[in-house]
């Protein structure tokens, strides 16, 4: 019954899709105020835009064709004009993307990395002063206001030590088209304190995951079996012990993924750095109704996504969980 | 009551200091008036030749740029923290273990519909989801604890339904049916105690989660704008250049304050878990 995992699993992506569409266009309809307001009924949106918006959501049609067309448009990428740029949505959207994740796919990679060896140890070297320290900072890491410990790096690093800039993405006039090296190295320079912020608040998930499954792995009769067989200390760690310790992580990798679309708008507020997750609150901030609605779904359709080939990799890569 | 029984806790001293804080926390919200110093809502109580200094006699964790004293709005802040807190703490678990229990206890269409709408409600993300619900309707704190609570409630009912799977087999349920046990008995009277424990510690860990998700929706301008909240300070601090003049003291002391309410709820959560769970206070013959 193997493929009925994966059948599963796409149902109920798609299922949480419409569901999140339903959502999304309830929300317009059902919140206080006028949903026109949503749409086009804004003074910085220019009269020939409303026409068209009017046509293409067929805000004159009844409600339930209203969804479908909804659907339709969001499906075909067109979600409307962002007032405050007068732009598509979706193209402003595609903007700001790469930022965000410029400053959370390597952060997630290097905690990942970190977490496997540092809860390798731990639970190798249980019971010790590392192990202790390692599940205490991991216990607290979980309570510190992401936001909050990235204001005290700023205030460490770009304060009092003025090793690192105190927010922005790059130098001002540095730009792609003019000075194309320039700009990148001024922007990995500007990425350097989110993506410290954000590395110190993941690895320890990670590590902790890695230490709990290493001690678990340790006890299985499969180690006793390969010492008895005289394997050496390096091989059975690597062979043995770190292919299937890593199993759990490998879920929550893939959920991470998941979590980055949303998890980082506090970082980004922190820094101004300008990527999906500031631009959503900036939009909210600007009652810019179309960007804060595309933003808002885009981001769930990606977590849906992303969880949905979480669940397939890790179907795939343990195969107790596809007849479980 | 018996009251030795509850003796061993105190041998947990994360937990006792973890409740002390609590208890400190809950003064503080009750009694601001009195507590604080200053008041930080009145502009006349602003010292404005002190503001922007240091911690210091007058002022003891210091000024923000306004003249306001900052251990007094922390006093004030306690407010909001722990009603979000507890209310989310309270509400999310009830409504996940309920829906929970139903759903394990008779299956069927219930327990398949109930499972599809927390399948699919896991999945969605929740600070963007705050931030569209407070474009919408504003900017308030029950934000946080309504939104928590439709997103937490799949978790917990997930976690409720297996152990009354589970539980469903055992022969004192099997004995409370031959004796005739109505089924709200025998769901609420034996079966929905066994996941008390493990209802607790995510109560807790709810709880602690709420608060730093308020703190958040504050700092990013979404909480309630009249109320005292300490990711409002935060926020205030990172607007007002708090980090462009070094007053470690405006950016140190409101994030501390959510960091240690935070944590105090998780170590309450363990210390729970041992007086619900008989098995793992040492000493009771079991």
């Amino acid at each position: 019954m193997q493929s009925s995992y994966f059948v599963r699993r796409i149902v109920l992506a798609f299922l949480a899709i419409w569901v999140a569409l339903v959502l999304n266009f309830l929300l317009i309809h059902l919140m206080p105020g006028d949903p026109a307001e949503r749409f086009y009924a804004d003074p910085r949106v220019p009269p020939e835009a409303k026409e068209e918006i009017i046509k293409i959501f067929g805000l004159d049609k009844p409600l339930w064709q209203q969804f479908f067309l909804y659907a339709r448009n969001v499906f075909l990428g067109r979600m409307g004009i962002s007032f405050t740029t007068q732009r598509p949505v979706l193209e402003v959207l595609l903007e700001r993307i790469p930022w965000t994740l410029a400053i959370t796919f390597i952060p997630t990679l290097a905690a990942i990395a970190c977490g496997i060896w540092l809860g390798l140890y731990a639970a190798w070297k249980r019971g010790t002063v590392f192990d202790f320290l390692l599940r205490t900072f991991g216990t607290a890491v979980n309570s510190i206001p992401s936001f909050w410990l990235a204001m005290i790096l700023i205030m460490v690093f770009a304060y009092w030590a003025k090793i690192f800039p105190l927010m922005g993405m790059a130098r001002p006039g540095v730009s792609l088209a003019n000075a194309p090296w320039e700009f990148i190295k001024s922007v990995a320079y500007h990425a350097a304190l989110p993506m410290l912020t954000l590395f110190v608040l993941s690895f320890p998930g990670y590590a902790l995951v890695m230490r709990n499954a290493v001690i678990s792995v340790l006890g299985e009769n499969y180690i006793l079996a390969a010492q008895a067989k005289g394997v050496s200390q390096t091989r059975l760690l690597w062979r043995h012990v770190l292919k299937n310790a890593v199993l759990p992580l490998i879920s929550m990798f893939s959920l991470s993924i998941a979590g980055v679309f949303g998890g980082a708008v506090l970082v980004e507020q922190v820094f101004s750095w300008y990527g999906m997750g500031l631009l959503m609150v900036r939009a909210s901030q600007a009652r810019d109704f179309p960007l804060v609605q595309g933003a808002v779904l885009i981001t769930i359709l990606c977590t849906i996504i992303a969880n949905f080939v979480a669940d397939l990799v890790q179907g795939w890569v343990d195969p107790r969980i596809r007849y479980g | 009551m018996r009251f030795s029984r509850y003796l061993r806790l105190f041998r947990r001293p994360l937990g006792m200091l973890s409740l002390l804080f609590l208890v400190a926390c809950l003064v503080c919200a009750f009694a601001a008036k009195r507590i604080a110093p200053y008041d930080p809502c009145d502009p006349k109580a602003r010292d404005i030749l002190f503001s922007a200094q240091g911690p210091s006699s007058k002022h003891p964790l210091g000024t923000d740029v306004f003249g306001t004293d900052i251990l007094s709005s922390l006093i004030y802040g306690t407010r909001v923290a722990l009603i979000v807190g507890f209310t989310t703490g309270i509400i999310t678990p009830l409504l996940g273990a309920v829906l929970g229990a139903i759903s394990g206890f008779f299956g069927g269409w219930l327990d398949r519909a109930l499972m599809f709408a927390v399948d699919v409600i896991m999945v969605l993300p929740g600070l963007p989801l705050m931030i569209l619900v407070a474009t919408y309707v504003g900017k308030s704190y029950w934000i946080v604890v309504a939104l928590f609570s439709f997103l937490g409630w799949p978790g917990i009912s997930r976690m409720v339904r297996a152990r009354i799977l589970s539980e469903k087999a055992a022969s004192y349920v099997e004995a409370a049916c031959s004796y005739g046990a109505h089924w709200f008995r025998i769901l609420f009277r034996h079966l929905l105690p066994s996941t008390y424990p493990l209802l607790a510690v995510t109560a807790a860990r709810i709880a602690s989660a709420s608060v730093l998700a308020e703190a958040g929706l504050s700092f990013l301008g979404f909480g309630d704008p009249l109320a005292i909240s300490w990711g409002k300070m935060l926020a205030e601090a990172q607007s007002q250049g708090a980090l462009l003049l070094g007053l470690w003291w405006w950016v140190l002391f409101p994030g501390l304050a959510i960091t240690l309410l935070s944590l105090s709820f998780i170590n309450i959560g363990y210390l729970l878990e041992e007086v619900f769970n008989p098995r793992l206070r040492c000493g009771t013959r079991w």
